[in-house]
């Protein structure tokens, strides 16, 4: 009988088994009741937008991974979350044309250009959303400012339902969307006693906009949030008070974009917070 | 691999459960000539001849290596080695009489801690218990005398899945606490302190030299963090920790002349299945797995230690040596290749890091041979935890145990 071969390699021989793959493919079954709102909401549009944007994600991220020459990894379900989440930022009149444009710059100029995933500074569907909106403010921006991920309170409750489900089974960090709930709550109530007529409770500052998308699945994105607990807390918390900071000064009608990429800017500052190693405290020698 | 429950694991538990040892004594060893520091020493016993327990087999003056074992020597060969040396000689005895003690060398009496050590080493020992890792204890080879004002003597297993050293110090309180004062006067220590799995730490009253009860999630019960626990603990000056299984043995050869021939084993098989043996030193790590019923698949990895820090063998003919306390078997599934995809930083290894380093920065600077940037490589513990949890599937720990190595080289 031919003895059986023992592989060999160094320790620990064991893993946890959780991948960067399934936490991907977990937010998107997350965002899964947000986009079951939106379509009811706003027809097969919404669906044909998060076709094209998933689509092209996909397609471009093979794309240029195959000419940067790097293994391709299209199908990690990192390409298919932007797209999601792109979608759910698109007003539902934005024209097909603009999804595909928008995503292959996400893509490519926002995440394959910096080293693609785990090397890009900021969030690159925020960067494609921000890129169409400052060129085309009126066509990303309309009169009304309703998007596909914001058509009633329901899309912020199918938003909140796939967060807390990420949450529970830690699929995401708690820490920041904590301090990014407390953030908002606190500045947006010390808003509301300060501008009593013109600015909501601080509820209204969470329930509006992308606050929420915000709050669970943009800003908790691994590679532009710090890794250190103290960082993350306070990441948290500086997003969380500029989104009403922008929204009470602010001209912009969604303030979410603007206030993850500040809190993505200020993440690898907020990264040196770090604890001290334990070696260092004392000499153990 | 369950899609829900995988983020609970990222806690690991060390286990304490009773398991009494079976001892088994395998019908030939192989008894490896090598020293304290790796070298090969050349045999001075031939084929043929019936050696007792305790005398020189090989080596010159200063640097002999005793086996434990009396018996016939069948034939002086090759075998590969734990470290993972393809051959290196062997003695290939046929064992007589395991099991009585006999004394093979003087019993050292001195109350004076250098004393003591200058005869450990003049009987040769650096070699013969060159298998307890302990950084407590060695480079002793060197010459130098190992000292401590306080010695903290483990009870605790180190990797996950062994119950070792907790079950050995369970079946010898009574011994224990003489080794405890053996060892007391070997390291000139002004205080001796038992560390112990919190769980268990009640059955260890009757030591009452006071324990240092340890939380039983893994890594808490490697020295470096027994000795961080020691001195938050208010404890003053020099700190070392030594294994339970290496305080028995010193005190077998100080007191009673005899040399410690057998080697506690938690063995583990693919499905987890687990049981304590006590083995002959020597014994091919093939013929424990066979005794315990256990077996092997191809790809699978057979380690010398537990899950987390334990050495894979290629070979089962490999010997087991004197101070190891595990021998498991991890199925390949549970560990398909790294694939070293880009770290997200994510933050999961500083989360569990137990020396609160910071394993994504220093993995950037490693994974593309920038050791020196990666500054607190030397507070590295190896615990591996970095490298478990790790979504992107990481080498951390592998890179960080090079790039000390590395390190270390160009100094």
């Amino acid at each position: 009988m031919a003895k059986n071969i023992l592989r060999v390699g160094p320790s620990p021989h064991l893993r946890a088994g959780a991948g960067t793959v399934q936490s991907h493919y977990m937010a998107v079954v997350a965002l899964v009741p947000a986009l079951l709102v939106a379509m009811v909401q706003h027809g097969p549009r919404a669906f044909l937008v998060l076709l094209l944007a998933v689509v092209t994600g996909v397609l471009v991220e093979a794309l240029t991974q195959h000419i940067f020459k790097q293994p391709i990894y299209a199908l990690d379900g990192h390409a298919i979350l932007m797209g999601v989440l792109f979608t759910l930022l698109m007003p539902p009149s934005v024209p097909l044309y603009m999804v595909v444009l928008g995503m292959a710059l996400a893509v490519v100029v926002a995440k394959q250009i910096f080293g693609g995933l785990g090397c890009y500074a900021f969030h690159p569907v925020l960067i494609g959303y921000l890129m169409l909106l400052l060129s085309w403010p009126r066509m990303l921006a309309p009169i009304g400012g309703e998007t596909i991920g914001t058509g009633s309170e329901w899309s912020v409750y199918a938003v909140t339902a796939g967060g807390l489900f990420l949450l529970v089974f830690r699929w995401i960090n708690w820490r920041i969307p904590l301090a990014f709930f407390v953030g908002v709550m606190a500045s947006g109530g010390i808003f509301h006693v300060i501008y009593p007529e013109t600015v909501g409770t601080c509820l209204e500052q969470l329930m509006t906009g992308h606050a929420v998308l915000a709050l669970f699945f943009l800003s908790t994105d691994n590679t532009t949030s710090p890794a250190n607990k103290l960082a993350q807390v306070l990441y948290g918390l500086i997003i969380g008070v500029l989104i009403t900071v922008i929204r009470v000064y602010g001209i912009w009608m969604e303030v979410a974009p603007f206030a993850v990429l500040l809190g993505n800017l200020l993440s690898p500052l907020l990264d040196r917070i770090q604890p001290k190693p334990i070696a260092m405290e004392k000499n153990y020698a | 691999m369950g899609w829900f429950g995988e983020q609970k694991k990222r806690t690991l538990y060390l286990s304490c459960e009773k398991s009494a040892f079976e001892t088994y004594l395998a019908g030939e060893i192989l008894f490896p000539l090598v020293g304290a520091q790796g070298e090969i020493l050349a045999p001075v016993v031939d084929k043929g001849e019936t050696v007792k327990a305790g005398v020189v087999v090989a080596g010159e003056e200063g640097c002999e290596l005793r086996c434990p074992v009396s018996g016939k020597i069948e034939d002086i060969g090759g075998a590969p080695y734990p470290t993972g040396l393809r051959s290196v000689p062997v003695l290939r005895i046929k064992p007589e009489d395991p099991e009585t003690d006999e004394a093979a060398i003087d019993p050292m009496e001195s109350s004076d801690s250098g004393e003591l050590w200058d005869q450990v080493r003049k009987a040769g020992l650096p070699a013969t218990l060159a298998g307890f890792t302990t950084d407590a204890c060695f480079p002793w080879a060197d010459g130098s005398n190992p000292q401590a004002d306080i010695l903290v003597i483990s009870g605790a297993d180190i990797d996950v899945g062994l119950t070792a050293r907790v079950q050995r110090s369970r079946e010898s309180l009574d011994e224990l606490h003489a080794a405890a004062e053996t060892v007391k006067k070997l390291f000139g220590a002004g205080l001796i302190r038992f560390a112990l799995p919190k769980k268990v730490s009640d059955e260890f009253k009757a030591l009452g030299t006071g324990s240092l009860e340890l939380d039983e999630r893994y890594p808490t019960s490697m020295d470096r963090l027994i000795k961080t626990a020691m001195a938050n603990q208010g404890g003053e000056g020099k700190i070392s920790v030594i294994s339970v299984h290496l305080a028995l043995a010193l005190h077998s050869i100080i007191a009673k002349g005899v040399l410690p021939r057998f080697a506690d084993l938690t063995v583990g098989d693919r499905n987890g299945k687990k049981k304590n043996l006590r083995v002959l030193v020597g014994t091919r790590a093939g013929d424990v797995l066979q005794h315990a019923g256990m077996a092997y698949e191809s790809g699978d990895r057979l380690l010398f230690g537990g899950p987390m820090t334990g050495l894979a063998q290629f070979d089962p003919d490999t010997p087991v040596l004197a101070g190891m306390d595990g021998l498991t078997v991890v199925p390949g599934a549970e560990h398909d290749e790294f694939r070293s995809r880009p770290c997200v930083n994510c933050g999961a290894c500083t989360d569990v890091c137990p020396a609160r380093l910071q394993p994504q920065e220093m993995g950037r600077y490693c994974e593309y041979g920038r050791y020196e940037e990666a500054a607190t490589l030397d507070y590295c513990i190896e615990c591996g935890l970095c490298t478990y949890v790790c979504p992107s599937y990481r080498p951390l720990k592998q890179w960080f145990t090079m790039g000390k190595k590395i390190l270390a080289k160009s100094e």
